[in-house]
């Protein structure tokens, strides 16, 4: 079936609204949709939703022979679906434009950044390593799929266990997960993409776009981040838009922040999801459901309604101008990718990166301390920064 | 399930498969009784086909079930918004969120001729009446009436906002009792245009008013009129300045 039509009116009241400052259900332009995260009752399994945005994903494993190229590494393999259900303009079976962008940026935000540790899933060199395979289904579709794909992904990847091996001789034992505890993943660092909408040649830019600001919006800025700050992927996609450096770093700086805050969240989530197993008495997506049951009553939605918003993107465009940004380069490993044209997009944008300054101009680095169960191996290629004069 | 008698069970919850009977009084009287929506006869029984509440209206006594839709089934006489995707001709395709695209003559506009067209551009939204409306045809829109007279209908001004609700808010917005776009015009002066198809194009004079408006009406899906009373006072005392 054929996408629903956008008519000039949503177009130019959804530009209109964007030029004043605000958006059309009620956000600022840097405040992001209520976001929820909710695990299964199998380990593994997460359902993320962003707003009306809904996409579960679901982790599994497989002992295979490794890559010859890689023989002391487990292989990582992300896959997207996406069903009719989700937008009538899906088709099943075939991922099309879009979904080979959500594939790709999941893929590129996961995977290259290596934030899950593969050479832990090896069991024996040459011969056996476990076969991590994400899958993807995006529910229904209100806007930025590839936030919520990554956040789902990840949120799977922090939940699930695989089945616990040891080693007789050269035999490979399979451990029943009744008989020994499973052993969860070794996450390195948090990587999560935010994404921003670009109006009025780049000059403008929401962050979390719905469908309609997506359609409406000249391109799209897709920042990958963890908790760190640390920068792990970048795309810049739309037909001829242009975005000034400046603007890139302060979305940078925004999503950082934000990233922070998500990693926070998806921590909160899985303590509480853990807590809730130790007490025995877990329903999974079943307590998703009940929380919608909530969400439709009125009066309570009236009021969060009036509320104004917290966010506000002035606030920070006022910090921004008191400490300027910095992007780093720190050192090159060829694990973050930073590329400036889409694999997909039709189209190209031109960015001049500012020369990056020699690490002694750094004076102060303002780090956000958070304490994430294990230190990445890997040094940051990207670091945003604000440095203090 | 136990056998439901209409009149005692209007306004009550009905799922697939229940059968509802007819009350003594429809059914001494000669009168025909009109059965809509979620309702089918089979055999002598009368059966829901849908889950939802069960609806009545008098003079002709007519039952249906009203229930929560997004999708949109073109009827006779329905005015609906649409947007035009494409020009064929002399007609114009318009998207209603049905199945197959409707098409809209543009010799069916007010005071329009052969040679004197509307302008009318691709991605311009319409408010027209549905004139065919048959489950193997092509629906077709008119912007007139049977005397080719102006009824309001026609091209609608880029300047508003459109968006969606399910079909049975549309009902309750467009329901002779429902004041709440009455309520909300006295706190904010606004112009709308309510499609059957769960269109809502909405303009006032600011793009923020629109959109509190539009965002109002959306939120109050679920509410009843007491509810409704009260989003309004709030939203009333929110324009003053409180």
């Amino acid at each position: 079936m054929k996408e629903t039509p956008l008519s000039i009116c949503e177009k130019q009241c959804v530009i209109q609204a964007v030029k004043e400052g605000q958006r059309v259900d009620g956000r600022s332009l840097a405040e992001q949709r209520k976001t929820c995260i909710t695990f299964g009752t199998e380990w593994g399994c997460c359902q993320v939703l962003l707003g009306n945005t809904r996409v579960m994903a679901q982790v599994s494993c497989t002992i295979q022979v490794p890559k010859s190229s890689r023989a002391n590494e487990g292989m990582l393999f992300i896959n997207v679906e996406m069903s009719t259900m989700a937008a009538e303009h899906f088709e099943a079976g075939r991922l099309g434009q879009q979904g080979i962008e959500v594939n790709r940026l999941v893929e590129r935000c996961i995977k290259d950044s290596r934030c899950i540790d593969l050479e832990s899933l090896c069991i024996l060199v040459e011969e056996q390593a476990w076969e991590i395979r994400v899958d993807i289904h995006v529910l229904n579709h209100e806007g930025n799929l590839i936030d919520a794909a990554t956040l789902a992904a990840l949120g799977a990847l922090c939940h699930f266990r695989r089945p616990d091996v040891t080693l007789d001789g050269r035999e490979v034992i399979v451990h029943q997960l009744d008989e020994r505890d499973p052993v969860p993943l070794t996450i390195l660092h948090y990587p999560l993409t935010l994404s921003f909408a670009l109006f009025d040649q780049g000059k403008i830019y929401a962050l979390d776009p719905t469908n309609l600001e997506e359609r409406s919006a000249d391109g799209k800025l897709v920042l990958g981040l963890n908790a760190y700050r640390e920068l792990c992927t970048l795309q810049i996609s739309g037909d001829g838009v242009f975005i000034r450096k400046e603007a890139v770093l302060s979305c940078a700086n925004v999503a950082a922040s934000r990233a922070v805050e998500m990693v926070e969240m998806l921590k909160k989530c899985l303590a509480a999801d853990a807590a809730e197993r130790i007490k025995g008495k877990y329903d999974g997506l079943v307590s998703s459901v009940a929380l919608e049951a909530e969400r439709i009553t009125t009066q309570s939605q009236a009021t969060a309604y009036f509320k104004t918003p917290v966010h506000n993107l002035e606030e920070n465009a006022d910090e921004e101008s008191l400490s300027v940004p910095k992007t780093k380069l720190v050192k090159d490993q060829g694990i973050v990718t930073l590329e400036t044209k889409s694999d997909v997009s039709s189209s190209e944008s031109d960015i001049e990166m500012e020369p990056l300054p020699p690490a002694s101009v750094v004076k102060k680095r303002v780090y956000e301390e958070i304490d994430i169960g294990n230190d990445s191996e890997e040094e940051p290629v990207m670091l945003i920064t604000k440095e203090l004069t | 399930m136990a056998e439901k008698s209409f009149s005692t069970h209007v306004n009550q919850i009905y799922l697939p498969g229940d059968s509802v009977v007819l009350s003594k009084t429809d059914e001494n009287s000669n009168a025909k009784i009109v059965l809509g929506p979620g309702l089918r006869k089979y055999g002598k029984q009368i059966l829901v086909t849908k889950p939802g509440i069960l609806r009545t209206k008098s003079s002709p006594p007519t039952y249906w079930i009203d229930c929560h839709h997004r999708r949109y089934v073109p009827a006779r006489g329905d005015d609906v918004i649409g947007v035009v995707t494409n020009k064929v001709g002399e007609s114009y395709k318009v998207y209603i969120g049905s199945s197959e695209e409707a098409s809209l003559s543009s010799i069916a506009f007010p005071g329009a001729t052969k040679k004197n067209k509307p302008n009318i551009q691709i991605g311009d939204l319409v408010f027209a009446k549905l004139l065919i409306a048959s489950a193997d045809m092509e629906p077709e829109l008119v912007c007139v009436n049977s005397l080719g007279e102006n009824v309001g209908l026609g091209v609608l001004s880029t300047n508003g906002f459109l968006f969606t609700v399910p079909l049975h808010h549309i009902r309750k917005l467009l329901n002779p009792e429902c004041t709440l776009l009455k309520s909300l015009g006295k706190a904010l002066p606004f112009e709308i245009a309510v499609g059957m198809n769960g269109k809502i194009w909405i303009k006032a004079k600011s793009v923020k008013q629109t959109i509190t408006l539009a965002r109002a009406i959306s939120m109050s899906e679920h509410m009843n009129k007491e509810e409704m009373n009260q989003l309004c006072k709030k939203f009333i005392d929110r324009q003053a300045g409180f």
